[in-house]
């Protein structure tokens, strides 16, 4: 599987993160539809400031948005749509996509702990997923059919 | 500290969702908007809960739902009844605080089960009803993130 690592420039005036792939392949190129907005959001995401729910939250660690991004570099393919980022309270992330008939949510608490919330064709699931993503990766070839 | 019976099942717990944080996303399922389920997921883990006001001490003050908006910019407000948050095992509690009198928890364990009823309860004909809409609502269909 592809793992995609990035750098974000750690300047007051830099906004967007930097995707630079671990393991090149032409076709990760052509994600770049769905990269460029998780990067995006990313960019967001990681300007809240603690309390940003006016109830405490806490602002989303690095090592959220790392662990999401090693989430998305193993399960998305390149017709993947880009999913929404969801910020937690806790100071993680779930990705979301309610597309296509399919409700699906992937709440990345770490690298080892990822819960999913599956509705959809073939019946809803729930699961806390470790290192065996395959039932995550088939939902969202789901989601990535025409 | 358990559920506080003094606390009708016709009142309602009135809770802010943050407007710039993706806790309200275009759902092209629906073709509307909807809330993220982590706008309804346990910030405090001892007891599990999340923060709430309760409309009937508000009433009782005197107060209205603006009293309890923060920052109008910046939230909007939606309403759980009570009953229906019994329903799903969680407790009421009041925790009045000195700047916020009614300020309450809802104790209990939130799986993704009970979120989705919360925000069921809080949409109609898949229109999220808003006590205090979030600023510029009615958004434009299609959301608001950069996709």
């Amino acid at each position: 599987m592809m793992l995609l690592a990035y750098d974000i420039a750690n300047t007051a005036s830099c906004q967007v993160g930097e995707w630079r792939a671990q393991t090149p392949a032409p076709l990760w190129r052509e994600a770049s539809a769905w990269i460029s907005s998780v990067a995006a959001q990313f960019s967001q995401i990681q300007k809240l400031q603690p309390n940003w729910d006016s109830y405490g939250a806490m602002p989303i660690t690095r090592r959220a948005v790392d662990a999401m991004i090693e989430l998305l570099g193993s399960v998305m393919n390149p017709n993947a749509p880009a999913p929404t980022l969801v910020p937690s309270a806790r100071g993680h992330l779930q990705a979301e996509w309610h597309m296509k008939g399919i409700d699906l949510e992937v709440e990345a608490i770490d690298p080892t702990h990822i819960e999913v919330d599956y509705r959809g064709p073939g019946g809803p699931w729930s699961e806390t997923l470790g290192v065996d993503l395959v039932r995550l990766v088939a939902a969202i070839n789901k989601l990535s059919a025409p | 500290m358990a559920d506080d019976p003094t606390i009708p099942d016709g009142s309602r717990l009135l809770r802010r969702i943050p407007a710039d944080a993706n806790h309200i996303i275009w759902s092209p399922n629906a073709n509307a908007y909807t809330l993220s389920s982590q706008a309804f997921r346990n910030l405090q883990k001892q007891p599990p809960a999340f923060s709430i006001n309760i409309e009937t001490i508000l009433q009782e003050s005197g107060l209205t739902p603006d009293s309890v908006i923060k920052d109008s910019a910046r939230y909007g407000l939606i309403a759980l009844p009570v009953s229906l948050v019994r329903q799903q095992q969680q407790a009421v509690e009041r925790h009045p605080e000195p700047d916020d009198p009614s300020h309450g928890h809802v104790v209990g364990e939130k799986p993704k089960s009970v979120a989705r009823v919360f925000i069921q309860a809080v949409t109609i004909a898949n229109e999220l009803q808003w006590v205090i809409p979030p600023p510029g609502w009615p958004w434009p269909p299609g959301g608001k993130v950069d996709k």
